[in-house]
């Protein structure tokens, strides 16, 4: 290939032949799409253009913190030769390769034998040129080398000849990473929207993430609203084990941070950065060289962090191994991929559950008011029969016993009714503190057998919702508990508010007691309409409880541990203008 | 007492209210549907006092129609709604429209045929206040040179 020649030609002669040269660096560049075809061809190219008779190119391993050769050209060598990982320093007898990396300038050995950087692979060669190949943000990539048996082979104009090859091929390796990059990228955009099982996409994530950002561990952590707290989904290696279990608050730790600011986070090393906590690594701290972070950020806010960490290079000289603003882009790029799937899942998942609500709650009507009208007339016709039995114990008896199914036929009615009706709000700022205070007050007498612990904050706490129904997911929740308790009952409530900025603004209540919980079985199904493991009612209780709460935009799950008690967990927006209803009301 | 006229499509329901209010001294009426009611509604001789009317016969908000009916032919004919676990935005538009109460027929523990009595003693109260208030204003309306007739809409 004659076309280095011609290169060699446009650096000494013509610069204003510059857009000529340009459209062959394009041919030249398309040509190799593929690293080793295009790894093999510099070398060559680079060894025939200098006219040296043995030569290799070497890419650094930034793990290792070695050169690594990918080819060699020329007589003599062997695998045990080609084998040998070059260390990146300025020592003697390092090799001039290692020193190019190093440096990141061309050298030329006129006499290898007076050289103190050669590392003696040949005992023939007498002049070596070696220039480094250059990569994105002048990071040193690799090394290309030329070798000759008679001495002082090489002089500057060689060096620049090397040089120019050593640069295109340089610029290919980068473009092809970023062809890989932006190929991950695709798949993956592929995989997210396709997606099905959540888990196995996050995993695909981190796996993806690590990849193209040639880092050593990623992990992936999810906002659970339930708890405020971010929750590890998914990661590589060490902290595999903890997924599901290792937590950070928001604005905890660098990963916390990241969440609560909704800024990415690149850092060089992790100890030393007043953020950091170490709550939970991937590797050893001291290990780690570079910290990247990006947040997963959804239509509402924040919904978690990816983060991606490199070792620090097992090599004697300070050869860093950080990211750059390239991959801070690269890895917020797949942030937002996995926060736009995650916010279509979620809404798939709320559409999906709004119309089976509404389709079960059309039926509910329909049934309640046919029965209605039924037992309206039994009643009715049950009185006059009244007037015409024969009074006796037995009919005195059966009567009271009709009455009694009526009664019970029309409670659970309204329990029907008021599923159909949980989605029907009549909205006011409602004071929170206020209403579990009156609500465990009244429960209090109601359930004389019943302990009641309650811990409000120190501020009110204001939403905007339906103060009646909010009641009576309260009432639900404590004489769901009340059904399961113990003798020596105790059900707490307890009101927090997350008030940071930046966050969906929350306020959470929790309902716990000391029952017996609700079983690892049943938990999926409890909010499901006609579920129910109670004597009394159809299983509409939970169900209206979360279709209040839904239709207040907030969430609600049960957390307990099985075996110690049930423990639900709602959270409700806060009511932004809070503060102008205070003074109003005052 | 009161001349009432009790619609709803139960047979058994329309009975139990007759009976009630038959009890308490009062001539019942009866109709199965609103279209049924609408007729009695236009040809009885004398207005009725009062109207129950279930809200969900033929249609969903029948009890409406039976309610537009009442008023057209004597705007003092108190209404009263009965629903069954229907619509409450229905119940609350015949309020709006002129209703005298709508009443839930199934509340738990509650005789919900005696809560109807006392809310048609409590309608004839209302429907002879509005008479004689009415007969006073066309009193003075009488003495006066020259009456305009009111539009009632």
């Amino acid at each position: 290939m004659d076309l280095v020649k011609k290169v060699r030609d446009d650096t000494e002669l013509a610069k204003d032949e510059g857009e000529l040269a340009l459209e062959r660096v394009r041919r030249f560049l398309g040509a190799f799409s593929d690293t080793e075809v295009l790894l093999k061809v510099t070398l060559e190219e680079g060894l025939a253009a200098v006219q040296a008779t043995r030569g290799t190119i070497s890419l650094i391993d930034h793990r290792t913190g070695r050169l690594i050769m990918r080819y060699a050209a020329g007589s003599g060598w062997t695998d045990e030769k080609k084998a040998i990982p070059l260390r990146i320093t300025k020592e003697p007898q390092g090799s001039i390769s290692g020193y190019v990396a190093l440096t990141g300038q061309p050298y030329i050995a006129r006499d290898v034998t007076q050289d103190p950087h050669y590392y003696p692979l040949f005992t023939d060669t007498r002049s070596e040129l070696a220039v480094p190949l250059i990569g994105r943000g002048g990071k040193v990539i690799g090394v290309l080398n030329a070798e000759k048996e008679k001495p002082d082979a090489f002089n500057e104009q060689d060096a620049r000849v090397l040089m120019a090859v050593a640069s295109l091929a340089a610029v290919a390796l980068t473009l092809s990473v970023y062809k890989e990059r932006q190929r991950a990228l695709i798949d993956l955009g592929k995989d997210l929207s396709a997606a099905t099982d959540v888990e196995a996409v996050l995993e695909r994530v981190v796996e993806t993430a690590a990849e193209v950002l040639d880092a050593d561990d990623c992990s992936l952590f999810l906002l659970d609203e339930t708890i405020g707290r971010l929750v590890l989904k998914a990661s590589r290696g060490a902290l595999r084990e903890q997924v599901g279990q290792a937590t950070y608050r928001m604005g905890e730790g660098l990963t916390g941070w990241v969440a609560m600011t909704g800024q990415p986070l690149r850092l060089n090393g992790v100890q030393d950065d007043p953020r950091w906590k170490g709550l939970y690594t991937e590797i050893r701290p001291e290990e780690i060289s570079a910290f990247l972070a990006a947040p997963i950020k959804g239509g509402k806010g924040v919904l978690g962090v990816l983060r991606v960490i490199r070792k620090r290079p097992v090599t004697e000289h300070a050869l860093e191994n950080l990211f750059d603003e390239e991959d801070e882009r690269l890895l917020t790029l797949l942030a937002s991929q996995v926060g736009a799937a995650l916010e279509r899942e979620a809404m798939q998942d709320r559409l999906f559950n709004a119309e089976h609500f509404a389709a079960i709650g059309e039926l509910a009507a329909r049934g309640a008011h046919m029965l209605g009208n039924k037992v309206f007339a039994i009643k009715g016709a049950l009185k006059e029969l009244k007037k015409h039995a024969v009074e006796s114990q037995e009919s005195e008896r059966l009567f009271r016993a009709i009455n009694r199914s009526i009664y019970e036929t029309e409670l659970l009615l309204q329990e029907l009714r008021d599923f159909v009706k949980a989605t029907h709000l009549t909205l006011k700022p409602v004071c929170l503190d206020e209403l579990i205070n009156d609500v465990a007050e009244e429960q209090a007498r109601r359930l004389s057998t019943v302990r009641f612990q309650l811990t409000l904050p120190q501020e009110k706490v204001w939403v905007k919702g339906d103060e009646s129904k909010l009641r009576s997911v309260l009432e639900e929740l404590i004489e769901n508990s009340r059904q399961f308790l113990p003798e020596d009952g105790e059900i707490r409530l307890l009101l927090e508010a997350d008030r940071q900025p930046g966050q969906g603004q929350k306020a959470r209540i929790i309902v716990e007691d000391n029952g017996p919980g609700v079983p690892e079985d049943v938990k999926d199904r409890i909010f499901e309409p006609f579920f129910t493991s109670r004597s009394k009612g159809i299983g509409l209780g939970l169900a209206t409880v979360k279709g209040i709460v839904d239709a207040h935009g907030g969430t609600i799950e049960e957390r307990g541990v099985p075996g110690k008690g049930a423990r639900f967990i709602i959270t409700l927006p806060l009511h932004s203008e809070s503060k102008e209803v205070k003074e109003g009301k005052s | 007492m009161g001349r009432i006229l009790v619609v709803d499509d139960e047979e058994l329901a329309r009975e139990a209210i007759e009976r009630s209010l038959t009890e308490g001294g009062h001539i019942v009426d009866l109709a199965g549907s609103a279209r049924e009611a609408i007729e009695k509604i236009r040809s009885v001789p004398i207005p009725y006092d009062v109207v129950i009317t279930d809200m969900v016969m033929e249609k969903e908000d029948s009890g409406l129609d039976v309610l537009k009916e009442a008023l057209l032919r004597d705007v003092l004919t108190e209404v009263i709604v009965l629903t069954a676990y229907g619509s409450v935005a229905n119940a609350v538009e015949s309020l709006r429209r002129g209703a005298f109460d709508y009443v839930e027929k199934n509340i738990p523990g509650v005789d919900v045929y005696e809560l109807l009595t006392l809310k048609v003693e409590r309608a004839m109260e209302h429907r002879l206040e509005s008479l004689s208030l009415l007969r006073r204003w066309q009193g003075l309306i009488s003495q006066t040179p020259a009456p305009q007739p009111s539009d009632t809409e």
